[in-house]
């Protein structure tokens, strides 16, 4: 089981001689499979968990296990193979590399991993099908529009077969329409490929999507439902 | 870690490259007009000092000269070698040796009806150094007939100061073998001029034979005097002679005979890296001004993928790979230019407004270049390892940046 295991995070910030709790003892497991979304008002530290979880940013104490790795007690070094191996990123804006196609940044994780050419051509076409930007392939992401980048990005994501998911506003700058288009896209990988989803955001439109909604407040978790 | 060397770094850096075609043609200029002048500037700078050390050689003459041990010393006939034979003689005549000759040197008294002048007589067999003829840019008379021929031939300026001229008779004076003075009437049979008064007044010609029977020093010289091939080593060919004689001999190199213009040769190779390594540092500038201005503007995209896992080693390795690959293009365009330069200019350029100024520094008025593969190949290696020092620090300062706060720059 590749289960997501958080124990007394700590992460603060000095603000001139105050010091503010990013994450205040934070402690959460999230289950292989499982969709989440971690809500809450402007500095709750959404994303501050979500960089500790994803091994971006060290927090000041407590652990963190991506499956059964500590991703804490690692190296900068050991922490860029982790996320390499083991997490997928969808960020709310500068997701792709601008320099390459579609197909190139879609198999970029791949080739970091090592995957041989053959398999990173069939995987990429595979999962353009899956996210609908077939024949889109030789294009810069300066010639698609917002919510194609994104579904670029979500490619790139899953096709490295990750274990879990962690998007940053993924929804940010997108419309209603191609939010929604996007979140049943996450749904649909979530139960086809069983893969975790811990996804930060302001907008409520994501909650439905989510059968866990963890609400945070200055650093703490403040309620953590399921439906 | 097999992510860090990785054939996606290439495409990114070149395409990185050209994400600003502009600036990045402008620094390939750059960097092409500064390997350009380097090589132009050395070549112009190698055509200089080679002129000088011809002109110093076929003074002398020979790349590499054979004594009796204390004659640099006292340039006494009385310090003389014998004709050279057996082992000597067969090293002489190895394919690397183009051409040598024996010849006594001697301090010389010339007199004329008016005037007493001393000088130094070098006494040849023209057969046997068509070098040292050939050098001899004659204005009257002709040159030595053989080594038997008991005429003189003597500087422009000589002729001069003696007041003298051709045909006319001057006695000579010398010392001998057994040190008594020996002297002799000699008809001045050419008169020949050089860049420079000092040169024409330095030496006068005689016939080898007709020296040595006058010092009583049949079969013996004071000098063997070679040229070798230019692809052979002058050590050595040092040693090889060396192997051929015993230690009342001495062997001398030019750099060793002319010590001004060794000095001036090395002077002159200092020069030349010190020069490049400064023409570099302005290229430098531009170059870590080009890279950290590209870094900054693709702050985010860096920090994507620093957070996608792509090591910081691997970061710094793109960037490098940007920096080679911009001075790999320069410098072909760079060195193709400077070829076709020296091509362009290989009739030579033509400095005879300061002509005067350049004879006295024993040069000729007209400049040519002359590309050395050591000057292209220093040039190249500087501009690529310095380049490659430099790119590192705009490198290293984007490896080291947090991928978080640099996806949100702009975000």
């Amino acid at each position: 089981m590749s289960n997501i295991v958080c124990k007394g995070l700590v992460k603060t910030f000095q603000q001139g001689d105050q010091t503010i709790y990013g994450l205040n003892h934070v402690s959460l497991t999230i289950k292989q499979g499982e969709m989440t979304v971690l809500s809450g008002p402007s500095g709750s530290g959404k994303t501050t968990l979500l960089n500790a979880i994803g091994g971006l940013d060290e927090p000041d104490s407590g652990t963190v296990y991506v499956g059964d790795v500590e991703i804490t007690g690692l190296t900068k070094s050991q922490r860029a193979d982790v996320r390499l191996q083991r997490i997928g990123f969808v960020f709310q804006a500068y997701n792709l590399i601008p320099v390459l196609t579609v197909r190139e940044n879609i198999e970029f994780v791949m080739q970091l991993q090592g995957v041989a050419a053959t398999e990173r051509q069939k995987r990429c076409q595979e999962i353009l099908a899956e996210v609908g930007l077939t024949g889109l392939e030789s294009r810069r992401p300066a010639q698609l529009s917002g919510g194609q980048q994104q579904r670029v990005a979500v490619a790139r994501a899953i096709v490295s077969k990750p274990v879990l998911i962690l998007a940053d506003e993924p929804t940010a700058n997108l419309d209603s329409k191609t939010s929604a288009q996007l979140l049943e896209l996450f749904t649909q990988l979530n139960r086809q490929h069983g893969i975790t989803f811990l996804i930060a955001t302001h907008d409520a439109q994501v909650f439905d999507y989510c059968r866990r909604h963890i609400y945070m407040v200055d650093g703490k978790i403040v309620t953590d439902t399921r439906s | 870690m097999g992510h860090f060397f990785n054939p996606v770094l290439f495409v990114l850096a070149w395409r990185n490259l050209w994400r600003n075609g502009r600036r990045t043609l402008i620094l390939l200029l750059a960097v092409s007009f500064g390997v350009w002048s380097m090589i132009v500037v050395s070549a112009f700078l190698r055509g200089m000092v080679d002129g000088m050390n011809q002109t110093s050689l076929n003074n002398l003459p020979g790349e590499i000269q054979l004594h009796q041990r204390d004659f640099l010393n006292d340039q006494n006939v009385m310090n003389h070698i014998p004709e050279p034979t057996d082992a000597l003689l067969q090293q002489l005549n190895q394919s690397w040796i183009t051409q040598w000759a024996s010849r006594v040197r001697s301090p010389v008294m010339l007199a004329s009806e008016r005037v007493t002048l001393g000088s130094q007589l070098i006494a040849i067999a023209p057969q046997q150094e068509p070098f040292t003829v050939s050098e001899l840019e004659l204005v009257a008379g002709r040159m030595l007939k053989d080594g038997e021929d008991n005429g003189i031939v003597i500087g422009q300026k000589m002729a001069t100061r003696l007041k003298t001229e051709l045909n006319k008779r001057v006695v000579i004076t010398l010392q001998d073998v057994d040190n008594e003075i020996a002297e002799s009437g000699a008809r001045v049979v050419g008169i020949y001029h050089k860049p420079t008064e000092q040169e024409e007044l330095a030496t006068i010609y005689a016939g080898k034979g007709f020296i040595q029977k006058l010092l009583n020093m049949q079969g013996k010289v004071t000098e063997i005097a070679l040229f070798t091939d230019a692809n052979q080593p002058l050590e050595l060919v040092v040693s090889s002679l060396e192997g051929a004689i015993d230690d009342s001999y001495d062997v001398a190199t030019w750099r060793e005979l002319n010590g001004y213009l060794a000095a001036i040769s090395d002077l002159m190779n200092s020069y030349i890296i010190i020069f490049i390594v400064i023409v570099f540092c302005v290229l430098g500038f531009g170059l870590a001004n080009t890279l950290l201005m590209s870094i900054f503007e693709r702050q985010q995209e860096i920090g994507l993928i620093l957070a996608l896992g792509l090591q910081s080693k691997a970061v710094i390795l793109m960037i490098v790979i940007e920096a080679v690959l911009l001075l790999i293009t320069g410098l072909i365009f760079g060195d193709v230019l400077a070829l076709l330069t020296a091509n362009a200019l290989s009739a030579g350029v033509d400095l005879s407004s300061i002509a005067d100024g350049l004879a006295m520094a024993g040069m000729d008025t007209t400049l040519y270049p002359v590309i050395y593969s050591q000057d292209v190949i220093a040039a190249n290696i500087i501009v690529m390892v310095l380049g490659i020092i430099t790119s590192l620090w705009p490198a290293i300062k984007a490896a080291r940046s947090n991928p978080i706060e640099s996806i949100n720059t702009a975000a």
